[in-house]
């Protein structure tokens, strides 16, 4: 079946104005195609026009308050005729949003999707998911845009692929575990119920330190000099910079940057950024996959808590499922497991 | 002298593989501005960066010839600084996990002392050896008043090595960065062409009293590339810190300082220049690379015969002179040379004779170095095949040669187009020696009134006369018996 889906800002085709939402690049046109839109016209889809976005992705990372592109873009959705939007929601803010309007959001395990021609915030996060109304067509969705790509070097290898990572390229972990979709059963999944962790305050901490500082990097490139915006009037190559990031960039980014910059510095790094990462470990050991293949966590009435195992399943790198009461999280590569479930929830 | 010298170097290496470190543009030198660039090393967002593989293989290879441990996981990491030949805001270096720790190299400690015939070889010890990304090449425009980028060189792979502060003299750090430039043009890590900047470094310089212990105020020098402006530039620059040790003329503080040739003195850089926090961090869009032992005996197995191995070969069992061998040994590609056509002459000697008198006369007089030389080998030895089987004579072998080097043509076809093939018919020579004697019978007279030296002449008159293509030692022979007769 042929659905009609959205791609987000920041998701290229070729000749197309890509501005990831920001004013920075609201005359950039994209050199290349991202992988995703060619596997959706191979799969036969239909895209059907661009979604409007936070700028970055970045909305809901330092606070709670609503952006009111990602809320139009999100009302539009719910009373048109589109299937799908596809997103890089690195800071759960989607999913939780998705919760929240009865809507879901299937975010794939790290590695999954190619991130080739996805403008690129946070890479340790950035992974494309799908924003749609019937969990079951989000999973269709998923399986045609899923699957290896060479041109993206942090990819899953996946069972056809013929081993093309085999030169000890591993995860970020250092591990050479990582294979995708290899416990397909037929059995239905067996689900363990999750509390809210003890330690939330913290998740929202360290995605804030490790987001900050990614997004400073992948944010250096917009200078003034070659593509994006570029201020009109300045005396020398400091103030063209300045100029041009001040004038171009929202709040958010410029907290980003600033997070980014001091949690980076010599003086910092250790007590910010390694302290994070190191945690961000201790989150990844800390589940252990035996006797259920799924966590499901249980919303509170207003479903503002929804972003926590939202940030759970983006800082493992695990896949999720988020849904009006709850959000599941699956081991990596277990999404198999998240679409038996919505599919059972469907019937 | 009271004072001792302290001296650490930094390295920038260019690697020679074809394309880019992250994208498949071409790493050539010498392109039009701007054309080996794609949106990747262009900075544009999208596209994800994607390791050279051959350029891990070519630090494996450093690292190897460097005598470092290679180790067993790498990362790349992030080093963010704003600058208009930095397209995307961050170069991607190994700051974390670097390819090679603790290598070494013997180096003729030159100036070090020591007896006449043995020069005392000086170990400099290595810290790391890390690959990192180029940055693009800044023209500036002095007559508009503006400055253009080509991104040519962004993204072209690099390796830095990253020496210990063991260097004490100019003649060190020289001795250093030749025997460095050595091993790795002769494995073909890299080309390194100072003059074209893909061999530069940086030199971290003290000064402190001898026998004391703690190191003196380290300054450094950026972007040395000649060897001897590195030499210059050390000599002013330990002056300097002696000097300010010395009177108290000036306060050392740690800085960053730039060599004017010009002017033979070191400046300091402008303060924003030097103080950088680089904020590092592991990039996450690229996954550690494991080395395992396989890819590192991989790379073993195409490395050649190192250069001293070689000239030892070179002397001892086959028994070159030693300038000739070390001529041969410091080339690669003489060395592949001499190697593929010994392999078909089977004689060292001729072979070795031939490339240092022939080959490389006829080279430089076209003005291509020993290491550009570019002559099909089986052609080479099919010359000097010709001339040891006495079908032509040597001068017309090198007249060949240079027509082999320069027009690529056939051997044995040009000889036999141009009849360069050697008379040695006894009626033909007798006839040309006839006419030479009688067109030159003062010079016989010369000769039989005992003048040994006009015999030359007249052997060079005959040569003249069959068109150089004579056999010389019939020439010899017959117009001794002719002329005393």
């Amino acid at each position: 079946m042929s659905y009609s889906i959205l791609l987000e800002e920041s998701i290229m085709q070729k000749g197309i104005y890509a501005t990831a939402g920001s004013k920075m690049l609201a005359n950039f046109t994209a050199p290349i195609s991202a992988a995703v839109a060619d596997s959706l016209e191979a799969g036969g889809m239909q895209i059907a026009g661009r979604a409007k976005m936070s700028e970055f992705g970045a909305s809901g990372l330092y606070d709670d308050s609503p952006c009111t592109l990602l809320t139009e873009a999100v009302n539009a959705f719910c009373s048109d005729k589109n299937d799908a939007i596809l997103c890089n929601d690195y800071t759960g803010t989607i999913a939780a949003n998705a919760a929240r309007r009865g809507l879901c959001y299937i975010h794939p395990t790290y590695g999954t999707v190619s991130r080739y021609g996805l403008i690129p915030a946070v890479c340790s996060m950035d992974q494309i998911g799908v924003l749609c109304k019937v969990p079951s067509v989000g999973f269709e969705i998923l399986a045609i845009i899923a699957g290896y790509d060479a041109r993206d070097g942090a990819m899953l290898p996946s069972a056809n692929d013929g081993g093309g990572r085999t030169v000890g390229f591993n995860n970020n972990d250092g591990g050479d575990k990582r294979t995708a979709d290899t416990r397909r059963t037929a059995a239905l999944p067996v689900i363990s119920v999750a509390k809210m962790p003890l330690y939330a305050e913290i998740y929202r901490q360290i995605t804030q330190i490790l987001c900050s500082a990614e997004l400073s990097g992948n944010i250096s490139r917009y200078d003034g000099i070659k593509f994006g915006y570029a201020a009109k009037d300045y005396s020398d190559l400091r103030e063209l910079y300045t100029k041009s990031r001040t004038e171009a960039f929202g709040e958010d980014l410029k907290l980003s940057a600033l997070i980014g910059a001091m949690v980076l510095g010599a003086m910092c790094y250790e007590k910010y950024y390694d302290k994070a990462m190191r945690l961000r470990r201790v989150i990844k050991e800390s589940v252990c996959w035996d006797g259920f293949d799924v966590l499901r966590y249980i919303h509170d009435a207003d479903g503002k808590d929804a972003i926590v195992f939202a940030i759970f399943s983006r800082l493992c790198g695990l896949p999720s499922l988020s849904v009006q009461e709850c959000t599941y999280v699956a081991d990596a590569g277990n999404e198999h497991a998240l679409s038996m479930i919505a599919v059972a929830d469907e019937q | 002298m009271k004072y001792e010298v302290v001296m650490g170097l930094e390295v920038h290496v260019e690697l020679s593989t074809q394309s880019k470190l992250f994208c498949s543009c071409s790493a050539k030198f010498g392109a039009e501005a701007n054309e080996n660039v794609c949106p990747a090393c262009a900075g544009m967002p999208g596209m994800p960066a994607l390791v050279n593989k051959n350029a891990v293989s070519l630090g494996i290879a450093a690292g190897i010839l460097t005598n470092s441990d290679i180790s067993e996981v790498i990362t790349f990491d992030k080093k963010n600084y704003f600058y208009p030949d930095l397209p995307t805001g961050y170069q991607i270096t190994q700051w974390f996990a670097p390819i090679c720790k603790n290598g070494w190299i013997d180096i003729e400690a030159v100036g070090g002392g020591g007896a006449d015939d043995t020069i005392p070889t000086k170990r400099i010890t290595l810290k790391q050896i890390h690959i990192e990304e180029d940055a693009g090449k800044l023209v500036h425009e002095p007559r508009t008043r503006s400055t253009l980028v080509d991104f040519n060189r962004t993204s072209v792979p690099l390796i830095e090595i990253v020496s210990n502060p063991d260097f004490n003299t100019s003649g060190e750090v020289v001795a250093y960065l030749e025997k460095l430039r050595l091993l790795l043009t002769f494995a073909g890590v890299s080309d390194c062409k100072m003059q074209e900047g893909s061999m530069r470094c940086d030199i971290n310089i003290s000064v402190r009293e001898k026998g004391c212990k703690k190191l003196g105020t380290r300054t450094e020098i950026k972007n040395m590339n000649s060897l001897k402006a590195i030499a210059r530039a050390i000599e002013y620059e330990s002056q300097r810190h002696i000097d300010a040790l010395e009177t108290g003329s000036e306060e050392l503080v740690v800085e960053t300082r730039r060599w004017d040739d010009t002017l033979g003195m070191t400046f300091a850089m402008r303060e924003k220049e030097q103080a950088e926090d680089y904020r590092y961090f592991p990039n996450p869009e690229i996954l550690p690379i494991r080395i395992d032992k396989a890819w590192i005996e991989d790379v073993r197995a195409t490395l050649p015969e190192p250069a001293h191995e070689k000239y030892e070969r070179l002397t001892k069992t086959l028994g070159l002179p030693e300038h000739d061998s070390r001529l041969i040994s410091e080339s690669q590609n003489l060395s592949r040379i001499f190697d593929a056509v010994t392999k078909i002459v089977n004689k060292p000697k001729d072979v070795s004779n031939w490339i240092i008198g022939e080959l490389l006369a006829v080279s430089s007089g076209a003005g291509v170095e020993g290491d550009e030389i570019d002559i099909n080998v089986s052609d080479f030895a099919k010359i000097i095949m010709l001339v040891d089987e006495g079908k032509i004579n040597r001068a017309v072998g090198k007249k060949v040669l240079a027509q082999v080097f320069e027009n690529k043509v056939n051997p044995e076809e040009y000889i036999k187009d141009n009849s360069l093939a050697m008379v040695s018919d006894t009626g033909t020579l007798e006839s040309a020696i006839a006419a030479v004697l009688k067109e030159n019978d003062k010079t016989v007279a010369e000769y039989k009134n005992g003048s040994q030296k006009v015999f030359g002449f007249l052997v060079g008159q005959i040569m003249k006369k069959t068109g150089g293509k004579a056999d010389p030692r019939m020439v010899n022979e017959l117009l001794k018996k002719m002329i005393e007769t």
